[in-house]
């Protein structure tokens, strides 16, 4: 039976991230995540991109594959504390949480609002990592049956979703995306071995290395950017009520109120991950929305606390993104597809580690993945128990000067181009395209679909010319195949999404109440 | 919070720079994409432009790129003038680039150590930090675990300087 065999794949996974040092790894990862994630500014793909240059010498990538994914998800569960404590969400996934969360503290319940965080995180990841145990290989066999024209088609959905998604205009998304796809042009031809844009020098010829475009992006992007408005500088973190500890941080009626949301929330939050649609932004609003909503009818039973500390909209959200991270890897591990910024870096990660991602990788390396999908489990109990008791710990992190945190970051993200090849030119590449990263935080362009770009769009385009070479030149091949012609009207469908309550609002011939659907930048 | 029945907004839009600067960065980003889609012609290519061939997709990203950029400039001359949020400055990010310029011609002449440490130390300072003592202390100390744990336990080798440790 399939159940079985996955069984047993899932428990020799367990047997290998029980090794001390794989725990090691995954407790580093959690606890980074956490750290990451707490820190406004800072988020997952930006810390897996400085780590990349120093895990190039492990010997062995499950450790770093087990860290990566912990300070993916870690940061899902940090975010929440400062949306809560402070209302300054460490990541653009928890915004959403912040609305409900940072109301709840100011009432005194500062502490229940932590703990249904939490708990909900907790839930939703234990169960969407269920999910993505039974659904990774069935996905996986169904996508060994793509064709070039199928991985064209889909790589583009990838790119032009995530783009229409993310950020709050349109044409500056596309911008981002097609700067994104022109340094990938960079270098050698792979398949004419043609000099691209090289502008006559040796240095380029390779490309340029997706771990400078990465730390330029967002560190040293990040860093120009906090310099250029340091006068504007945040609250002190609230001061957490004295909670009684021993008798739980959420009363009864907090259990019966968060249990729905919960699972409302993964139910959201897993597949919304799964499909290009930027990571955890759009689950955790709709998320809220929905919470919302039915509050408001049945406002008969309980008041209707949305706006003034509802434990629902915190539930919800939470639970949400937690789930994403779990839907996110079904598409990365099986089709080699990352559907958000921190899933393009980890993916970056695979191809410096020689590891394809795609339907040969359950039979190729099969320990790897079973061992990630087994740290899942193992990281979210870990990230329950570290959590809560420890809260007041881990909001000392926000303590840390501003000025010795950007100069650390500074600091690795020199080093880690530095090491790359040895020389300051690196760090000169990394600087130019950090100025880019400034601007576009300046001018308001998203960065993810850079990155998107940038490490899809080789792919996509050697799967296009792959497709032509087969077909003998006739382009007629993307829309003869009825996969690859589906997932194309997708992609041109996506592009309107972002207008959808407009075009609505135009068929019923109301005024529509604002321009686009917008969601924050991911991380 | 709003209290209407409706979708949220992640965030208000609200772009920092000025609309001069959103036209300087669209006249630049329409001079770049001009030059390198004239500079398609310079990729070699036995069949000219043929789907398959090595100039085909740089002509799409940059043709696009192109008439975005195009697109982008309408729109910022078009868009009401607005001035720069009034708390933002100039002066830091030049500063971290300019640090960040030098220490890439400087890290392997004076070694990693002490151009790292001045990294760390100018960045602090130039990012707003007054605790001259406390920054020196933390520079060093960071800057040693950092050498330490790459060439003892890493294997990477890093520039030794004049310090020829």
């Amino acid at each position: 039976m399939i159940t079985q065999a996955v069984f047993g794949d899932l428990m020799h996974g367990f047997g290998t991230v029980l090794d001390p040092m794989n725990l090691l790894w995954a407790v580093l990862g959690v606890t980074l995540g956490m750290l990451v994630g707490i820190l406004p500014g800072i988020g997952p793909a930006l810390t897996i991109a400085l780590l990349l240059p120093i895990t190039f010498n492990f010997s062995d990538p499950i450790g770093a594959f087990i860290m990566f994914a912990g300070i993916y998800y870690g940061a899902m569960y940090g975010g929440s504390t400062t949306s809560i404590l402070i209302n300054t969400p460490g990541e653009s996934a928890s915004v959403a949480t912040a609305i409900e969360g940072h109301k709840m503290a100011l009432k005194g319940r500062a502490r229940a609002a932590l703990a249904t965080a939490a708990i909900g995180s907790f839930v939703a990841g234990t169960i969407s990592t269920v999910l993505l145990t039974f659904v990774a290989k069935p996905i996986g066999n169904l996508a060994s049956q793509f064709q070039s024209t199928d991985y064209f088609a889909i790589t583009l959905l990838a790119m032009v979703a995530v783009t229409a998604l993310v950020g709050h205009s349109l044409v500056r998304g596309l911008l981002s995306l097609t700067v994104g796809l022109f340094i990938g042009l960079i270098g050698l031809d792979s398949l004419s071995g043609a000099q691209r844009y090289t502008f006559g020098t040796l240095r380029l010829l390779d490309g340029v290395d997706v771990v400078i475009v990465i730390v330029g992006l967002f560190a040293i992007g990040e860093t120009l950017h906090v310099a250029s408005k340091l006068r504007s500088t945040p609250d002190r973190p609230a001061v957490l009520e004295k909670g009684r500890l021993r008798t739980g941080y959420l009363s009864k009626n907090d259990w019966k109120r968060s249990w729905a949301p919960w699972l409302r929330g993964t139910a959201l939050g897993f597949p919304f991950g799964a499909i290009p649609s930027g990571g955890a932004e759009v689950p955790t609003f709709l998320s809220y929305t929905i919470e919302r909503r039915r509050a408001r009818k049945a406002g008969r039973k309980h008041p209707d606390e949305f706006g003034d500390g509802a434990i629902e909209g915190v539930a919800g959200p939470e639970a949400a993104n937690n789930a994403s991270f779990s839907g996110v890897l079904v598409p990365l591990l099986t089709l080699g597809l990352p559907t958000s910024a921190t899933a393009a870096v980890m993916l970056a990660a695979f191809q410096i580690f020689n590891v394809q991602p795609g339907p040969q990788l359950f039979e190729d390396q099969g320990t790897l993945v079973w061992t990630l999908i087994a740290s899942l489990y193992i990281g979210n109990l870990i990230l329950l128990i570290m959590n809560l008791p420890l809260i007041q710990i881990w909001v000392q992190v926000l303590k840390v000067p501003r000025p010795l945190l950007y100069a650390g970051i500074l600091v690795f993200a020199c080093l880690g181009v530095y090491s790359l090849s040895g020389s300051g030119y690196e760090v000169l590449m990394a600087l130019l395209i950090g100025v880019v990263g400034f601007f576009m935080r300046k001018l308001d362009f998203p960065i993810a679909p850079v990155i998107l770009g940038v490490i899809l769009g080789p792919t996509m385009e050697e799967q296009f010319r792959r497709s032509l070479v087969i077909s003998n030149g006739d382009a007629s091949v993307f829309f003869t195949r009825p996969l690859s012609l589906i997932i194309i009207i997708l992609t041109v469908l996506a592009l309107f999404v972002p207008y959808l309550p407009r075009i609505v609002a135009r068929i019923r011939g109301t005024q529509a109440s604002r321009d686009r659907l917008t969601f924050g930048e991911d991380d | 919070m709003s209290t209407t029945d409706e979708p949220v907004k992640a965030s208000e839009v609200e772009v920092e720079a000025s609309r001069l600067v959103r036209v300087i960065a669209a006249v630049v980003l329409v001079v770049l994409s001009g030059t390198f889609l004239v500079g398609v012609f310079d990729i070699r290519s036995p069949k000219g432009f043929d789907p398959a061939g090595p100039r085909f997709f740089p002509l799409l990203v940059t043709s696009a790129w192109l008439l975005l950029s195009i697109g982008y400039l309408v729109e910022g001359l078009r868009s009401p003038r607005t001035a720069d949020k009034g708390d933002r400055s100039w002066f830091e990010p030049v500063a971290i680039s300019a640090l960040l310029v030098l220490y890439a011609f400087l890290v392997v002449p004076l070694g990693y150590l002490i151009a790292t440490a001045l990294l760390f130390f100018v960045a602090a300072r130039v990012l707003g930090s007054r605790q001259v003592a406390r920054d020196l202390i933390v520079a060093v100390v960071i800057t040693a675990i950092v050498y330490i744990a790459f060439t003892q336990f890493l294997d990477i080798s890093l520039p030794e300087g004049v310090l020829g440790l």
